[in-house]
């Protein structure tokens, strides 16, 4: 069946998440054709263009398509805000509802729709969301806790023997579902390795009720890729809603109320310097300065630190992250904090990004001060 | 009275920047703001019949019809001079506001007040030098933890006892501008150089010193409009100074000058230029900026790297051959 509106996507994924949820209880099969649904920035429409947006996506679709390993064609359906691109491999569906953040929905194997989401947020313009760890621990809000993924890449400590684990990158790996969720939440808060226990996925279940049998679980990663499970793709959406509703106000809120400019009507200085308080005991403040504005990734920042004594440095940094790229953002940093000097006009995205890679490869607990205590990233 | 941190005059001017935010920022006061008091210029010349006026930072309020001169004496406060206090006792206050711009009700009844600011550590030498001179201006003096008022109190009320209190402020206070007179090349080369990366990275390839200045010179937008010509022309003729230097050393094929167009041009690094390309640009700033510290001459770098030939090889084999 063709797919020509939003309402048809829909019903077509209610289909999918039901047949998966048949097979895997009477036939115990896990099915490869899992719903992943993935949140990505944009500033397509941004800049002075005499096309209409849906010539921008067509177009910009088209120029991609050309260079995938897979025969990807992108059409436009009858829905305004649907555009369905195909391949031999699987369908991707992309949902410019907001212009700003795509929904991609995909069913196709986890090895072509990733690839498809890699490839979409190496382009200029283009960022995955990055969602920090209060961010995902605010999330059960919309259900229950069901599991909980965490890793943590040390950047600030060298492992002498780190040549002989050529395959993963992470120093600390481990999927935890329902039933010791709770105790192991317990035990990090109280124990000295938080600081390294990088929150990176949490699972949500939104149950079923005395009314319906319909359910959903939802994987949801700190990169904005939620893989569904259950039988409710209704239920799926409103946790995809909930996720790009909190995340759009914190973003704009950074973006708002923190960037700095001086009115010249008012003759009043508005904004506020970002500050990342660091919790972690022990940071080799030089390691730290050369991790983070080393330009390589996964902060992609590249700056020269002015050391002005042995504990404060100042980098005028550039940022070569897609979703920014080439724009300057200041920094100052002490031992135990790194203020970012936003100017007007940056993408928040850029801060979100910052605390999340800080929270995976630097400090677990590192939080952002803003005007109120827990002003960042809080689930509303 | 002794502070554990000596500020320099760039230090002050970024802390009473602190104190002018519409916000107030973490452990610190926006009592400027607070109090009604908006930025009016930073370092801007005034001819008037005194003579040059020159106040590092000047606040203005409209409602309270009060405008605040600030000058900074950094360090130990060591180039307090008559000459420049005495521009200051002798200045006509409706033509300085007149001149510089300042809104005023009523600029007959319009208050203007010179504050000297100075680290705490200074501040008897410098009462003491007041009284000796006859001059009669409130000091304000930084601490490393607290900025407070002495010696003459100020026309505003409200404000005066608010800082007789003592203000506490943050160790750590942020910076918003990054230059002065007193920059060196080095201190300039910090931002001057990935500023070019960065207008190159959104394939700007080519610039003007004019506007390169505004770029670097703070980190708030728009406030580099406020600043005066004078201090930024001491900047720009460094910075100048500077890109000629990177287009003849390190940066000669990153950087060129277009003496027709008046423009600087970038070569090489552009939104897609190869990641190598990048590093090399990238790493260059290291050994750039530690010779503009050290004094040391530029170099071409003769060192072959192993494993390539150069001519000289072949030369030796030749003469082994005969």
């Amino acid at each position: 069946m063709e797919i020509n509106y939003l309402s048809e996507m829909n019903a077509y994924f209610d289909e999918i998440l039901y047949g998966n949820h048949q097979k895997f209880t009477t036939k115990r099969i896990q099915a490869t054709n899992q719903l992943k649904s993935y949140i990505v920035e944009n500033h397509l429409d941004s800049g002075k263009s005499t096309q209409s947006y849906d010539e921008k996506v067509i177009e910009f679709f088209n120029k991609i398509n050309s260079g995938l390993k897979y025969d990807f064609k992108i059409r436009q359906s009858k829905d305004e805000h649907l555009f369905i691109n195909s391949s031999s491999e699987g369908t991707v569906y992309i949902d410019t509802s907001q212009k700003r953040f795509w929904k991609i929905h995909s069913v196709a194997k986890a090895e072509v729709s990733d690839y498809f989401h890699r490839i979409l947020t190496k382009k200029k313009n283009f960022d995955q969301i990055w969602l920090p760890i209060p961010f995902l621990l605010g999330l059960p809000k919309f259900g229950e806790m069901y599991g909980i993924g965490i890793s943590f890449t040390e950047e600030l400590k060298d492992d002498e023997f780190e040549s002989l684990y050529p395959d993963n990158s992470d120093n600390l790996s481990m999927n935890i579902r329902r039933l010791y969720v709770k105790e192991l939440l317990k035990l990090m808060k109280n124990s000295s390795m938080k600081e390294v226990m990088g929150v990176n996925k949490i699972s949500i279940l939104d149950p079923s009720s005395e009314e319906n049998e319909s359910y959903i679980i939802d994987d949801i990663t700190f990169f904005g890729k939620v893989t569904a499970r259950g039988t409710s793709y209704s239920k799926h959406s409103h946790i995809l809603e909930s996720i790009l509703y909190n995340y759009k106000k914190n973003i704009s809120n950074i973006e708002d109320e923190y960037a700095l400019h001086f009115d010249p009507g008012t003759s009043a200085i508005e904004g506020y310097p970002i500050e990342v308080v660091l919790k972690r005991g022990e940071i080799n403040i030089q390691k730290l300065v050369s991790v983070l504005f080393s330009g390589n990734k996964p902060f992609s920042l590249w700056g020269i630190p002015q050391w002005k004594s042995e504990n404060y440095c100042q980098i005028s940094a550039v940022d070569l992250h897609n979703g920014n790229y080439g724009k300057m953002i200041d920094f100052e940093v002490f031992p135990s904090l790194i203020r970012a000097y936003l100017p007007q006009g940056t993408c928040g995205n850029s801060i979100s990004r910052l605390l999340t890679n800080i929270h995976q490869s630097i400090d677990a607990t590192a939080v952002i001060k803003g005007r109120e205590a827990s002003d960042f990233f809080k689930i509303l | 009275m002794t502070s554990l941190k000596s500020y320099s005059e760039l230090d002050m001017l970024n802390i009473l920047i602190t104190m002018c935010f519409a916000e107030k920022l973490p452990n610190s006061d926006n009592i400027f703001h607070q109090e009604g008091y908006r930025i009016i210029s930073i370092d801007r010349t005034i001819q008037t019949s005194s003579g040059s006026i020159k106040y590092d930072l000047v606040l203005s309020s409209v409602s309270k019809n009060v405008t605040l001169c600030f000058e900074l004496k950094g360090f130990k406060a060591s180039n307090l001079s008559n000459d420049q206090l005495d521009r200051y006792k002798g200045l006509a206050t409706d033509e300085y506001i007149g001149l510089a711009g300042i809104s005023s009700p009523n600029s007959m009844n319009h208050e203007l007040q010179t504050i000297i600011g100075i680290n705490i550590e200074n501040a008897i030498r410098v009462e003491n030098y007041q009284i000796k001179e006859g001059y009669s201006f409130p000091i304000l003096n930084f601490g490393s933890k607290s900025i407070s008022l002495s010696f003459r109190s100020l026309k505003d009320t409200q404000l005066d006892e608010r800082l007789l209190k003592s203000l506490s402020m943050q160790e750590k206070h942020p910076v918003f501008i990054y230059f002065d007179k007193e920059s060196s090349l080095s201190d300039l080369a910090y931002r001057i150089i990935p500023k070019v990366f960065s207008y190159a990275k959104v394939d700007e390839l080519t610039f003007t010193v004019d506007q390169i200045i505004d770029d670097v010179y703070c980190s708030v937008k728009e406030l580099h409009r406020i600043i005066g010509p004078d201090v930024k022309k001491a900047v720009i003729n460094k910075i100048k100074q500077l890109l000629k230097k990177m287009s003849q050393e390190e940066y000669k094929d990153f950087l060129s000058w277009d003496s027709k167009q008046q423009r600087w041009n970038i070569l090489k690094i552009n939104s897609e230029s190869h990641h190598v390309t990048d590093m090399a640009y990238q790493r260059a700033a290291g050994t750039f900026i530690e010779r503009l510290k050290s004094g040391a001459p530029f170099t071409i770098d003769k060192v072959v790297p192993e494993g390539q030939l150069s001519i000289f090889d072949f030369e030796e084999d030749i003469e082994h051959s005969l």
